[in-house]
């Protein structure tokens, strides 16, 4: 059975042109995609996956872009490159649409979500005002929106981040495209709602034989739903093939790399592979980006991968309290070689904590009603470990983060730092403490000031807390710490923008370290992070532990993350902890439900499972044509 | 949205009770209206007589109680006096009374109420201009963004802000009134049209600086949101570029509503120098005037109409906000 195919790429060159030169975003990228198939195009940021993307739509950026003159970007026999305006403008959100990465800032804030979908369905179909709405309904009726009558009439921040995506994909089918092109459309999400949102482009892609167009930069997504891959990287098209072969037997080194640096469930290495294990890239003065692969085999055995300290637990006696482990043999089955258990008192201990926002309302704004946040958790942390706070948005965790630290009033309950209440502390005690604990935030961009160069945000740091003296020795302290998270010593005197998404953060690590804390709380720190960058990142964090001793509390919505980093997990839900315990044993047999539901929506990315997928697709495929 | 203007209009009355009180200590404490207004040849007799009058002998707070209308009058011309003092009334702002003036005999409320509608006349051809021009040329430069006409527009938009009003006034002056005789020299006019008419050079006065800044800023604020997210949705919708342009100006105007809306106020009291360059009688001319004389019921009736004027002004804005934006919610801020 073949089908026919829809959209084709040829020698696909765009180039963007800027006061600084050339660069090529897009570089010789040829590729076909067949009517109801899934083509996933897999890349990390910089790879020219998007630009690709929006070349299709002919939505690049204006003035400064351009698509070069041999290429070829063929749409049911049209060619789109050299397609009058006015044609094109009639074929996007018609026959070909698209849907975006952020569902936050996808849809227009002042405008209500029914009639930003309607809105494409009057003007593609002629639909009168009410036959638009009309159909608009029955649209949030199909991808699964309740009560979709009343939901017509909010505007997008009344809506939670899948619903506006549901509202997005809505809006992309209102006109029953051929070919829909889907940019990250789930990576802003939480695992359960991207599993969601994937299941339910799958099933109306199927009913609709649409022709997709999926880029990601998640193998593990590719895996659950593309049917072919085509891998880039730096402008250049690496790999292309159908989706076993590429997981089966992946060509390319950096394709092997991209599979290797993710932290899988199931395995147990104390450090990831990075894409630099596998590639060796070079960029001459022109721009031409040279990519050479390392040869490189990666074994499970592998020293460089699986050295480093085990874990550490909480005492015997305590672990036996918590739920996940109280029965003996579980206990055993967790005592291997290179298990440890902490001793004496922890170092920061919560309990019964509650953060709840007051809701006020009417002219005296008298409180009517709380929101728990956070609403009576308990646990430990020990000196040297990492606890993972692990959840989906929402669940509290950051608040709880902030509330350890005391960024945000408690409402009830104690957190005890040293066995001090940190909510309790004043003067020297709580400057000490700022000093000892410190916050490496999720966004890269956003948490470092654009007007104070890397060394100025350093030092700064280290005077507060009168570290080191003077600017020189600051300086050299700064330049040295620099290089412990991989950067160079020139750094210092440049500026955030500057930098990269993967740098920034080392940036924002460093700064942690720069008053010598003892722990560090890790808030989403590598979720805005391509798999590969956030692979350094993990392996960066692990090492400065092992060198100084560090405690780490990560919180992360990424079950995998949690579990590849943290000696013990916590996993929570509506503000209240489910459960806890060490992160194998939570792994391994979750108790709760909620748990289960988080382990098994995380798309797993192994060969097995994307056999199954494909076989599955084949067989709903025959069902549906027959 | 009710309760929120509830609460607004209680914390503004705080504001302008305070602003009242720093002005009206001001006035009495560091001049002397009395003497101002009776001239240099008066003595002392007279100086004294007339303080006794105008109650201006009593203590500050009392005067100050009987201006605002929660103290018994102090004023032997009003109507609420009375040679016995259980028996006088009120005479202050809660009672409507703004009292008299020391140099014209007339009424304050007649005062300004004959000055106010003039300023407001000048003060709204002057937005309207302000919003034409530069609403208009902001969202033409944003929608042909780095191009020659971008550039021309915007560099004509920073020299509107740099030309100070006493420039562009006499220089409209002489080329609209001398050499053309498009419009009259100066002055009020006699009826509704002719006040339309006479309004109309100093209201563009007036509005060159204004609409320079809303120009630019339009334009800044629109070029930004053209390049976000929701646009590009706009666009891969297949949406025509001026449906495109309407996604993107909706979200552009709500910071230039909340400038507006801040604006609003100097369209009282802002035209002090347009009003003199066009003998334009209106609340500016006022003002300097009952300044110079120290005329204080006059001057005090200025200022609390020049912060009535910024509190409603500043409501305004928030509730046009409010109303642009859906994600602002007047219950949950304020």
């Amino acid at each position: 059975m073949s089908a026919q195919p829809l959209l084709e790429i040829e020698n696909l060159q765009t180039y963007f042109h800027t006061d600084e030169g050339t660069t090529k975003a897009v570089d010789d990228v040829s590729f076909g995609l067949k009517a109801g198939r899934t083509l996933g195009l897999v890349g990390e940021s910089g790879s020219g996956k998007s630009v690709t993307s929006l070349s299709v739509m002919q939505l690049l950026p204006e003035f400064v872009s351009s698509i070069e003159g041999q290429s070829k970007i063929s749409f049911l026999g049209k060619d789109l490159v050299r397609l009058p305006r006015d044609e094109m403008r009639a074929l996007r959100g018609n026959d070909v649409a698209m849907i975006f990465q952020e569902p936050g800032t996808a849809l227009n804030p002042v405008y209500r979500v029914g009639e930003q979908v309607a809105e494409a369905i009057r003007l593609h179909h002629g639909a009168s005002k009410q036959e638009a709405l009309d159909r608009t309904i029955a649209l949030f009726e199909e991808v699964g929106i309740p009560d979709p009558s009343r939901r017509i009439m909010s505007y997008p921040h009344e809506m939670s981040g899948g619903q506006k995506q549901r509202v997005m994909i809505a809006m992309a089918l209102s006109c029953d495209p051929k070919l829909l092109i889907a940019d990250e459309p789930t990576t802003a999400l939480d695992v359960t709602i991207q599993k969601q949102i994937l299941d339910l482009l799958a099933k109306l892609q199927l009913e609709r034989n649409m022709g997709v167009l999926f880029i990601t930069h998640d193998l593990g997504v590719i895996a659950e739903i593309a049917d072919e891959v085509a891998v880039m990287f730096r402008g250049k098209l690496l790999e292309y093939g159908p989706v076993e072969e590429i997981f089966a037997n992946p060509k390319h080194g950096y394709t092997r790399g991209l599979l290797a640096c993710r932290p899988r469930l199931e395995m147990d290495w104390r450090r990831l592979p990075t894409v630099s294990d596998f590639v060796e890239v070079e960029t001459d003065d022109e721009g031409t980006v040279t990519i050479s692969e390392r040869d490189e085999k990666i074994a499970q055995d592998d020293p460089r991968y699986t050295r480093g300290r085990g874990r550490l637990l909480h005492p015997i006696a305590e672990l036996k309290e918590l739920e996940t482990v109280h029965d003996a043999s579980k206990l055993d089955e967790l005592c291997g070689d290179d298990v440890h258990f902490a001793e004496g008192e922890p170092l920061l201990e919560v309990k019964g904590l509650k953060v709840w926002f007051p809701i006020k309302k009417g002219i005296l704004r008298r409180t009517v009603d709380h929101v728990k946040a956070v609403d009576g958790i308990s646990f430990n942390v020990y000196e040297g470990q990492t606890l993972g706070l692990v959840g989906e948005s929402g669940c509290g965790k950051t608040t709880t983060g902030r509330a350890m630290i005391r960024l945000q009033e408690k409402t009830e309950g104690t957190v005890r730092f040293r066995g001090k209440d940190v909510h309790e502390l004043a003067g020297d005690d709580l400057k000490a403490f700022r000093r000892d604990v410190q916050i490496i935030f999720q966004d890269p961009y956003g948490s470092l000031n654009p007007r104070m160069s890397v060394g100025a945000a350093l030092r700064e740091a280290m005077e507060i807390h009168g570290i080191g003296s003077g600017l020189e020795d600051r300086n050299k302290r700064a330049a040295k710490l620099l290089e412990e998270v991989g950067l160079l010593p020139e750094h210092l005197t440049r500026y955030p923008h500057e930098f990269s998404g993967g740098q920034r953060q080392r940036i924002g690590i460093a700064r942690a370290l720069a008053v010598e804390p003892k722990l560090i709380i890790c808030d989403e720190s590598v979720s805005a992070l391509d798999v590969s960058v956030q692979a350094q990142v993990l392996n960066l964090l692990k090492d400065l532990q092992e060198q100084r001793g560090l405690t780490y509390v990560f919180i992360s919505h990424d079950l995998s993350v949690v579990k590849f980093i943290s000696d013990m997990m916590v996993v929570m839900n509506a503000g209240k902890i489910m459960e806890q315990g060490p992160s194998d044993a939570v792994y391994a047999s979750p108790k709760e439900e909620y748990t289960q539901r988080l382990i098994s929506a995380i798309p797993d990315g192994g060969l097995e499972l994307v056999k199954e997928r494909v076989a599955a697709r084949k067989k709903a495929r025959a069902e549906a044509s027959s | 949205m009710w309760a929120y203007i509830a609460r607004r209009i209680f914390s503004a009355s705080i504001v302008l009770t305070l602003a009242i009180f720093l002005v009206f200590i001001l006035i009495n404490e560091v001049g002397d209206p009395a003497a101002s207004t009776l001239g240099p040849n008066a003595g002392p007799e007279a100086i004294a007589d007339f303080k006794a009058k105008q109650g201006l002998d009593r203590p500050l707070m009392v005067q100050f109680a009987s201006f605002l209308g929660v103290g018994r009058c102090v004023r032997e011309a009003s109507p609420a006096w009375s040679e016995d003092d259980s028996e006088r009334g009120y005479c202050g702002l809660l009672q409507g009374d703004f009292g008299e003036s020391f140099s014209h005999n007339e009424q304050v409320a007649s005062v300004i109420g004959n000055r106010l509608p003039r300023t407001l006349l000048l003060g709204i051809v002057a937005l309207v201009f302000e919003l034409l021009l530069g609403l208009g040329v902001g969202i033409f430069a944003a929608l042909r963004r780095n191009t020659l006409i971008d550039t021309g527009l915007m560099s004509a938009a920073y020299f509107g802000i740099s030309l100070p009003t006493f420039v562009t006034g006499p220089i409209f002056l002489i080329v609209f009134c001398f050499l053309y005789g498009w419009f009259p020299l100066g002055g009020y006019g006699i009826d509704a049209a002719d006040h339309l008419r006479h309004a109309i050079l100093p209201g563009l006065t007036l509005a060159i600086i204004g609409a320079a800044t809303y120009a630019r800023v339009m334009r800044g604020e629109l070029v930004e949101v053209l390049q976000s997210d929701f646009v590009r949705t706009a666009r891969a919708k297949g949406l025509p570029a001026s449906r495109v342009s309407m996604h993107a100006i909706r979200n552009a105007l709500i910071p230039i509503v909340t400038m507006i809306g801040m604006s609003l106020p100097l369209l009282v009291g802002g035209a002090i120098i347009t009003e003199k360059i066009f003998g334009w009688p209106g609340m500016g001319m006022l003002a300097i005037e009952s300044i110079a004389n120290l005329d204080s019921p006059v001057v005090m009736g200025v200022v609390v109409v020049f912060a009535v004027a910024v509190q409603i002004g500043n409501l305004i804005a928030d509730i046009a906000v409010a109303a642009l934006d859906p994600r602002v919610r007047l219950d949950a801020s304020g």
